[in-house]
């Protein structure tokens, strides 16, 4: 997966398949989108991840053409189409409830967009043809929606969206609606799909996990502006704010203040006498406020790591793979994720005295506004 | 509702049994009682057209297709007939024309006034027909106009379009938006979304409202009363003025074949899609 995301990388620099620049988009007085800026390369999969009403559906929906934007452009190849009617801006869009025609066939269904561009029918029948043995039902074209289950109803909605071949594909919280096992099969074979197909890509989840498998490029965004943006591995294990530290992955956040600053880019976090050395974020100042991040599965139950924490236990949980260990340390919560096989865990009682470590490259320390 | 603890709540079989014996019964008797309610008033009315004397009556004294004969070589009542058949039509086509898009408009967009549209457009149930009727009387004479069967049709459709405002616009308030937006997206302009997604998508609600919206004109009595003339008659009011003089079973026998227009009319709609899909 690495090779693949660092091969899409180099391809930013092709002319973009979307771009969108400054866009803003308000309803009555509130605004939603908040100045955006976006390029997405041919056959680059980028996610648009954050919390509900972070205005990133409003966002894909204003590329779509269903929403008009205040402010900005937004381009297609270069070519500007702010002001051009949603059914003349060649997109494929896929539906968060996938939007089927429940009157059509499967066939009919994936057939609309090339009969509204007439296509001569011979043609038509091969680049149906072709695009349901992409997404694995050939077998099923002349069922109805409803007969399909509804990871088939959601292919069709994929076959459907890039046999006009679009100059983008937008994907609005497609797996959404699939049950969970099926979800995790999805995202995998999602990705091969589009990475088949080659086409620019832009997804809508708020689910983090989702994101991270999915894409080439998550664009992490919040109050309508974006967070941050980078590679998965970027996104995950150098997050730019708390925020962005709070949404990808599960941290452990510890409240202190800043002891001293490194030159080599660390910082001393003070958190009621105890201090520790981490990685320094954004502008910290030395007595200030501050926060120190550590993803729960980077805690280790022994001393093993540079950053050592005396911590009381309090609970155990099996979650089949792995273990959470629920702490607590100077009245703050630390909650450690150990493979199931670590020892020592299980056998702890609620109040013994345990020592939790980490390595000095896991921990971040943010500044924090209070 | 374990499996182990359910055989000692069932009660004995002999017990269970007669108490359901009894219930059945009841149920039985309820359901004939509430049929002969409903059929008893077709039945007089079917069973004294086959009369063959001159007077109506129930049962009758013998079988006769006389007063069919009649009826259907009477000028009166054939006239009659076709003016309802051709106001029913234009009236229900009508209704569709502008009932099928304002109901689009209120079932999608949102606008100020639009309970005030809505109410607009269903007042034709709240107020009396024979309210009505005198309003558009004193219009047609205020204006001096005629009544004619156009000035019927139009009146017709006053009383149908709520029921195709309210039929259509449920149907399509349950057709999910963004199935709209995919044949958008899919490059459809929007006439061409209403013709191939939309209408084919409500199809069973149109049906419902085109009969509806028919049966409604074809038997309507009370406002017709006021906008029929001596030269135009529908058949209710035929029906009606011809009771006045005359009671002979004629009346039964055109009566007969004004349900059987309705009839018919609901099997064929219930043949192009199952009743029990019909939304109101």
């Amino acid at each position: 997966m690495s090779l693949e995301q660092t091969s899409s990388r180099t391809a930013a620099a092709e002319p973009a398949s979307v771009s969108v620049e400054g866009l803003r988009i308000g309803y009555g007085a509130l605004e939603v989108v908040k100045g955006l800026d976006l390029r997405v390369a041919q056959g680059e999969i980028i996610t648009l991840l954050g919390p509900s009403g972070c205005g990133k559906t409003t966002t894909l929906r204003a590329i779509a053409g269903f929403v008009s934007p205040s402010h900005g452009a937004i381009r297609l190849h270069g070519r500007d189409v702010t002001d051009i009617a949603p059914n003349k801006r060649n997109i494929g869009l896929v539906f968060q409830g996938y939007a089927l025609f429940p009157h059509m066939s499967v066939f009919d269904n994936v057939a609309y967009g090339l009969r509204m561009r007439k296509v001569p029918a011979p043609e038509i029948r091969e680049r149906v043809e072709r695009a349901l043995k992409l997404v694995k039902l050939e077998r099923f074209a002349e069922r109805r929606p409803r007969e399909l289950s509804g990871g088939q109803q959601q292919r069709v909605a994929i076959a459907r969206a890039v046999v006009i071949e679009p100059a983008v594909l937008l994907l609005d919280e497609p797996l959404s609606n699939l049950d969970a096992k099926l979800r995790h099969e999805m995202r995998v074979e999602l990705r091969r799909l589009l990475k088949e197909m080659g086409i620019a890509s832009i997804f809508v989840t708020h689910d983090q996990e989702e994101a991270i498998v999915l894409s080439d490029r998550v664009v992490l965004m919040n109050e309508g502006r974006i967070e941050q943006e980078g590679t998965p591995q970027t996104m995950y294990n150098r997050p730019g704010s708390l925020f962005a530290a709070a949404f990808l992955g599960q941290a452990n956040f510890l409240r202190g203040t800043v002891a001293s600053l490194g030159a080599d880019g660390t910082a001393i976090i003070d958190i009621d006498g105890d201090r520790f050395q981490a990685q320094a974020c954004g502008g910290l100042k030395a007595g200030a406020p501050a926060t120190l991040v550590v993803k729960c599965e980077r805690l280790r139950l022994d001393r093993s790591g540079r950053s050592q924490a005396q911590c009381t236990f309090e609970a155990a949980n099996f979650l089949g793979p792995s273990v959470q260990l629920q702490c607590s340390f100077k009245g703050q919560r630390l909650v450690g994720l150990l493979p199931a096989s670590t020892e020592g865990g299980a056998m702890l009682e609620p109040g013994a005295p345990v020592t939790l470590s980490w390595g000095e490259a896991d921990g971040l320390i943010f500044p924090r506004a209070d | 509702m374990s499996d182990l603890a359910a055989p000692n709540s069932i009660p004995g079989p002999r017990r269970r049994k007669r108490r359901f014996d009894a219930a059945h019964l009841a149920l039985v008797a309820y359901v004939v009682l509430f049929v002969l309610f409903i059929l008893a008033p077709l039945v007089v009315v079917v069973g004294s057209s086959f009369e063959p004397r001159e007077l109506l009556r129930f049962p009758p004294q013998g079988l006769s297709l006389r007063w069919y004969y009649q009826a259907l070589n009477s000028d009166l009542f054939v006239g009659a007939a076709w003016n309802s058949l051709i106001i029913a039509i234009f009236a229900t086509l009508g209704a569709l024309l502008l009932g099928v898009p304002a109901a689009y408009g209120l079932a999608r967009f949102d606008f100020k006034g639009r309970e005030a549209v809505s109410g607009l457009l269903n007042s034709p149930l709240l107020v009396p027909e024979l309210v009505m009727g005198l309003a558009l009387l004193q219009i047609l004479a205020g204006l001096q106009i005629a009544s004619s069967v156009l000035t019927l049709t139009l009146g017709h459709i006053l009383i149908c379009l709520p029921y195709v405002v309210r039929t259509i616009n449920s149907a399509i308030v349950g057709v999910d938006r963004s199935v709209e937006e995919a044949a958008a997206n899919l490059g459809a302009a929007r006439w061409r979304i209403y013709l191939t997604i939309l209408l084919p998508i409500i199809r069973p609600a149109l049906y419902a409202a085109i009969l509806f919206s028919f049966l409604m004109s074809f038997d309507n009595a009370v406002l017709s009363l006021f906008l029929v003339s001596a030269r135009t008659s529908t058949l209710p009011i035929s029906v009606y003025n011809y009771v006045q003089y005359s009671l002979d079973p004629a009346i039964a026998a055109v009566s007969t074949l004004l349900m059987a227009v309705s009839v018919v009319a609901l099997f064929t709609v219930s043949r192009l899609v199952p009743l029990d899909r019909i939304k109101q």
